[in-house]
Formats: C-alpha cells, structure tokens, sequence
C-alpha cells in the first residue's frame, strides 16, 4: 500500500534540490548547536570563574563554615553538623616517637604473645589481637577487626578497617583512625607523642568513661558509657573473653 | 578502549552517587609530624616570592625544625636566586639551595639535590606557580599517620582560568581529572597517582625504591609505580585544594602534555609487566594499573579507530568485520567512549557547583583533537627514546654502504638534533606570575556575592 502511495520506493533522485540543502542545513545547525552554547559562555562568561579557594582557611574555620562555592568537593572531609568532637585534656609531656622504618606484611589473623615487642610497622591482613603488655614500636594497620591488650603500647599510629577495642591503659603515641566502631576502655591515652594525634571513626566511638588526653571525631556519634560490657558487641565479647584466658 | 570506557563510567558513578572515602581527614591537624617542603624553582622570579609568603603564612607549628621549607634554586640566571635569599635570611625555617654552574636540566634532578638536605621523614613538593591554603600542609600530612601510606597527593585547580581559551578547558580537564577520576579511584582502592606536586612521600620509602629517576619525564608516574610495587599506597586527598596557574597557549599546552605522554609512555615500558605479575597488587588494582599506564596511548588508540572507521566507510565494512572483530569494538568506541571523559568533567562541575562552566563542555573537542594529535606524536618520540637508550648500552651495527664515510656522522648528528629539539629537552612551563591578581579577583568577586545573597 506504501509502494502505491508513493512513500517507500521513492528514489533519491526524486529529492528536489532545495530538499538536499535542508538536509545539509539541518545537520549543519545541529552541529553549530551543539557548540553555539560554549561559544556563547566563552564569550560572555558567566561562570563565576574558578573553584573558590579560600587561602587563608584554616583547618577549624572550613569545617566550622565552608566557603558557599567550596564544593561538595572536599568529598573526603565531613560536614561540620555531622562532626563531633570532644577535647578532654592536653598531656603535659609529650613523648619522642620511635623511628622504625621497616613494615612487614602479614596475611592472616595475628596473634601476639603478652610483653612481645614488635619492633616493625605492621600491616596485617586479618584480624589482630594482641595480649597484654606488648610494645609496638612502629604503626599498625590492620584490614579486619583489632583488639588491643591492656597496657599496651603502640609508638605511632593504628589504623584500622573494621572494629576496634583498645583495652586498659594502652597508649598510642599519635592517631587512631578506624571505619568500623571503636571500643575504648578507661585509661586509654592517644596522642601523646611530639607528633601529637587523636582519634577519628567514620563509625561510633564508645568511651568507657572520659579521661585522658583525647582528642575525638566521629561521624556518628561518641559515646560515653559507664561499661564497655554494654554495648561491645557478642562476638567481639568472646574475643576478648578468649584473649584473657 | 572499550575497557577504558567502563572503568571511567565506573569512576563516574562512583564519585556521584557512592560512599567518599575519608582520607584521614578527620586527624589532620592533630597529627603533626615533623615535615620538609621542596619548591624547586628554575627562573621563577616571577611566582617566587607569591609561593614562599604561602609557606611562610601556612598554619603549621614552625619550632624545633619540625617544618622546613627547601627552595632549590635550580640554576637560575633571573632574580630568582636573591628572592630565595632574602627569605632564608629573614625565615629560620626556610633554607635556600643554590646550584650554581649547573640545575635546569629537570625536576627529578632537583628534587634529589633538595632531598640531601631534606632532615624529615615526610616530604612534600609543591611546584613554584602554585599557590597552597593555609591548611594545605597540616591536610596532606595527615594520611602518613597510617604506615601503608607511602605517597599523598592533593587537588590543583587553575587560578588564572579566565586568561585564554586554553585555560577555560584546562580548568574543565583538571576539575574532571582530579574531583572524579582521582577521588573514585582512591574510593575504590585502586591506584590514585601522586602528581608530582601538592603531594608527598615518605623519604625512607623512596630510599627503599631509589631516589627520582633523572630519565624518566614524568618522575610522579614513575614514583607512584615504585610505591605500588613495593607495597605502599598513595592516599588521595580531595580537601587539599591547591591554585596553580594554567598554561595559557596551545604552543605551551603541547609541551606540557609531549613532556607528560612520553613520561608517562617511559614507565609503560618499564612497569606494564611488572605489574601484571605484581604480587603485592591486588586484582584490580593490576588492572587499573595497566590502564593507567596506557592513558597516554588513548588517544592514538583514538586516531586508529576515526582512521579505520573512515577508512572502512569508503572501503566497505563487511570486509572487516569478518577480519577483524575488533572493528566492532571501535565503532562501539566512538559512538559512546569519547564522551566518558566529557561525563566526568560535567560531574566535577556538579559537584563544584559550576553549572554554567558546563556549557564549555562541547568544545572541550578541540582539547580532545589536541591530544589526539600531541600524545600520538609522544608515543611514537617515547618509542624513539627507549630505542635511544637501548643504544646507548648497545650501540648497533651500522652497515655501511656509502664510501664517503659521513653516513653515520650525519645520522647521529640528525638523531642528536631530532633528540634535542624534541625529547631531552625538559621543556620549563613559562609562568605569566598572575596568579596572586587573579587569586584577589576571584576572592573579591567572592565577598561581593556573599554580601549579595546576605543582603
């Protein structure tokens, strides 16, 4: 029925040549109009120019009050309502930080004996659980879930991916940083090193009551609590259970 | 290519719509570690003093050597080297090296001459035309406190990007570079690369790789693989803004991104299978690393699909298709995989709030048909460079046909001659030193728009 109408069989020598010059036109105004815009920007800017970088902001002012233009940006930095921080007290001496630079690497759970001393920076690749009274003299950073003997003592960092408990009196010379939840019993001090430190979690931070020289942010909440037994969580319970005997 | 055009959509995705990672953010400013600063400054009168009052206003406790700020005067015939002297007179914490009778023949020489008289552990580089917050130390020194942490880079933005046409798309390109393709990349624990400047390492761990290859033209590329392989990270930090001034023409832009692509092709050769076999990387990260490692040979990749497409256009495309599969591949390439690149700089002008810099996007093409054209040329310079160096260890076999004997003369002497104009050479970006002028605009134009939406 097409056919007898006209429509499909119509050759293209039938296009008039007027018809050819539309579809030039055309495809040529669809090109130009693609560009026509940034033509136009380019001419007559209205872009407000470069990301505004405030070069006087300091670290308190641009989490306090960020600039109006200064980006969702700062994708790696939290938004002011969302970070919490608690400053119990400055230590009065602070301690010189060991200068381990060798790391090892370790795939698999950890588990060191009590008074060991680890003189390494370690990577580990699993869970740690460490007994009591050992000496870390270089940094942590552990991909699964870390509990800390009491009176423990870490010469610089932990970083940690999963959750973490740092038992009685351990000290850590610089920065926890953790993104899972952090378990802290009382008599923890972080940041006691020249470097100085603090703790950050992108989780919850419980406090087995607040003292020491703590300097906290996380982006849930911090909480402080008469007894970490109340909201450690079961299997981490056992682990430490585990660990004691 | 087509791998390529995932991975960027991936980045894409990732950076709009997923969880951003921390970078440590949360520690910086209650970690504060003893740090050494490099400027290496090779006939930067112009910018000189702008990047030393930065240093000398950062917000970093300047005591008992715990903040040092080393300006290398890489043998400069200017003002360059009395700027630097006259800081280092008036500031303890500011030390001047002066390499006098020699310098200028790179980065990575200077920063090693810097690095002998580097006292700390954590060293950061800044190049001389940038222009870094008050907070940008305490923000990059942050991520050493993990000890997987070998390398930091931050986020360069162009301070000057109303200067030229140039610089409008150069603003775009760095926007997409760092704020997508940098931050996913670090987000998905892949292999985010520490750019040479507003970055740093640890200096035990660059002993333990060697120090900066003096061959190599793009010694950040190099030092990323050298982290990777042995087992380090670079830690990607987005807050660390940083202003830097934009090249401004396209004569400039060309030598910026020949001296880049032949950098970047130079450690293709030397890590593609070494981080193939890598034990240390993990699976992705391998392939991200192969990847990133070929980033400079897209855009040939790009010449031989418009090629071959025109090409069997006129020829006919039955024929290939049943020879070459692949050819589908290409012609699924260019209907979708060039605009990856232009997604990712729209996402960073989302996410900066810069809407209206969108608009730029389309002719951000003739940025595309640049680098198509620069980086083809690279790879082929590249290819000529490591044939070069080969020779230099085996010099080969010259047959000799002509009996007047000049034949090999003229050969090394048009070899030298290509080789001095077009690839030993470390071509100095030229600076304008207007960065402060255009810093004052922005920040002016800045108070009256907040007065404004106040108002």
């Amino acid at each position: 029925m097409l056919k007898s109408k006209g429509i499909i069989g119509r050759g293209v020598d039938q296009l008039p040549p007027s018809g050819y010059l539309v579809v030039l036109g055309l495809f040529v105004g669809m090109i130009v109009l693609c560009f026509i815009w940034g033509v136009w920007e380019y001419k007559k800017p209205k872009d407000p120019g470069p990301l505004f970088i405030d070069l006087d902001r300091i670290i308190d002012e641009r989490s306090g009050e960020r600039a109006r233009r200064a980006s969702k940006a700062a994708a790696s930095e939290p938004p002011a309502h969302s970070r919490k921080a608690i400053k119990v007290a400055e230590l009065s001496e602070p301690t010189q930080n060991s200068h381990i630079d060798e790391t090892i690497r370790v795939r698999g759970n950890v588990r060191i004996s009590k008074g060991e001393v680890i003189p390494y920076n370690m990577i580990v690749e699993g869970n740690l659980t460490s007994q009591d009274d050992v000496t870390f003299q270089g940094g942590l950073h552990i991909k699964g879930r870390a509990i800390i003997g009491a009176r423990n003592r870490i010469e610089k960092s932990i970083v940690c991916q999963k959750e973490l408990v740092l038992l009685e009196d351990v000290i850590v010379y610089n920065c926890v940083d953790c993104e899972g939840l952090v378990f802290i019993k009382k008599g923890v001090r972080v940041g006691v090193g020249v470097e100085g430190g603090g703790i950050a979690s992108a989780r919850t931070i419980c406090l087995e009551k607040a003292e020491g020289p703590l300097k906290i942010y996380s982006r849930e909440e911090v909480r402080i609590v008469g007894s970490l037994k109340e909201v450690i969580p079961e299997d981490l319970k056992q682990i430490i259970e585990v660990k004691a005997t | 290519m087509c791998l390529y055009v995932v991975r960027h959509f991936w980045f894409f995705w990732n950076r709009m719509f997923k969880e951003q990672r921390r970078c440590y953010q949360d520690l910086a400013g209650t970690y504060l570690p003893s740090v050494s600063i490099l400027i290496p400054l090779h006939k930067e009168e112009k910018v000189a003093a702008d990047i030393l009052e930065r240093f000398v206003e950062m917000d970093y406790p300047k005591d008992d050597g715990r903040y040092e700020v080393i300006a290398i005067d890489d043998g400069s015939t200017d003002a360059t080297p009395s700027i630097v002297d006259e800081y280092a007179s008036k500031f303890s914490f500011i030390k001047a090296v002066h390499r006098a009778g020699n310098g200028g023949n790179g980065k990575p020489e200077a920063l090693n001459v810097g690095l002998k008289v580097a006292s700390n552990e954590i060293v950061l580089t800044f190049d001389a035309d940038y222009l870094p917050p008050r907070d940008c130390v305490k923000r990059l020194v942050a991520p050493f406190a993990d000890v997987e942490v070998g390398g930091v880079m931050g986020r360069v933005v162009p301070v000057n990007s109303p200067e030229s046409f140039v610089t409008r798309l150069m603003d775009i390109e760095r926007a997409g570079g760092y704020q997508v393709n940098q931050q996913a990349r670090y987000n998905l624990d892949l292999i985010p690369q520490f750019g040479g400047t507003v970055g740093g390492f640890r200096r035990s761990v660059l002993k333990a790789v060697g120090e900066f290859d003096e061959t190599k033209l793009a010694e950040d590329t190099d030092l990323t693989y050298k982290l990777y392989l042995n087992g380090s990270k670079v830690a990607y930090v987005n807050a660390a803004e940083c202003y830097e001034e934009a090249v401004l023409s396209w004569d400039m832009r060309e030598k910026q991104l020949t001296r880049w692509a032949i950098g970047h092709d130079q450690c293709l050769f030397e890590y593609f299978f070494e981080t193939l076999k890598s034990p240390v990387l993990t699976f992705w990260q391998r392939v991200d690393g192969i990847l990133l490692l070929g980033a400079y040979t897209t855009p040939l990749l790009i010449l031989i699909g418009w090629l071959t497409g025109i090409f069997s256009y006129i020829v006919g495309a039955p024929l290939w298709y049943s020879i070459f599969p692949m050819i589908f591949f290409i012609f699924a390439y260019n209907s979708v995989g060039n605009f990856v690149v232009f997604a990712e700089a729209g996402g960073s002008l989302f996410l900066d709030q810069r809407r209206r810099s969108m608009w730029l996007l389309p002719l951000m093409l003739v940025n595309l048909l640049a680098n198509v054209w620069v980086c083809s040329k690279a790879f082929f310079l590249a290819i000529f460079l490591r044939q070069r160096r080969c020779e230099k260890v085996k010099p080969p076999v010259w047959a000799k046909t002509q009996k007047r004997g000049v034949g090999k003369d003229n050969y090394n002497k048009a070899l030298n001659s290509f080789w001095n104009n077009n690839t030993h050479r470390w071509d100095k970006t030229e600076r304008s030193g207007n960065g402060m002028q255009y810093y004052n605009d922005i920040k002016n134009a800045e108070i009256k728009r907040n007065h404004r939406k106040r108002g």
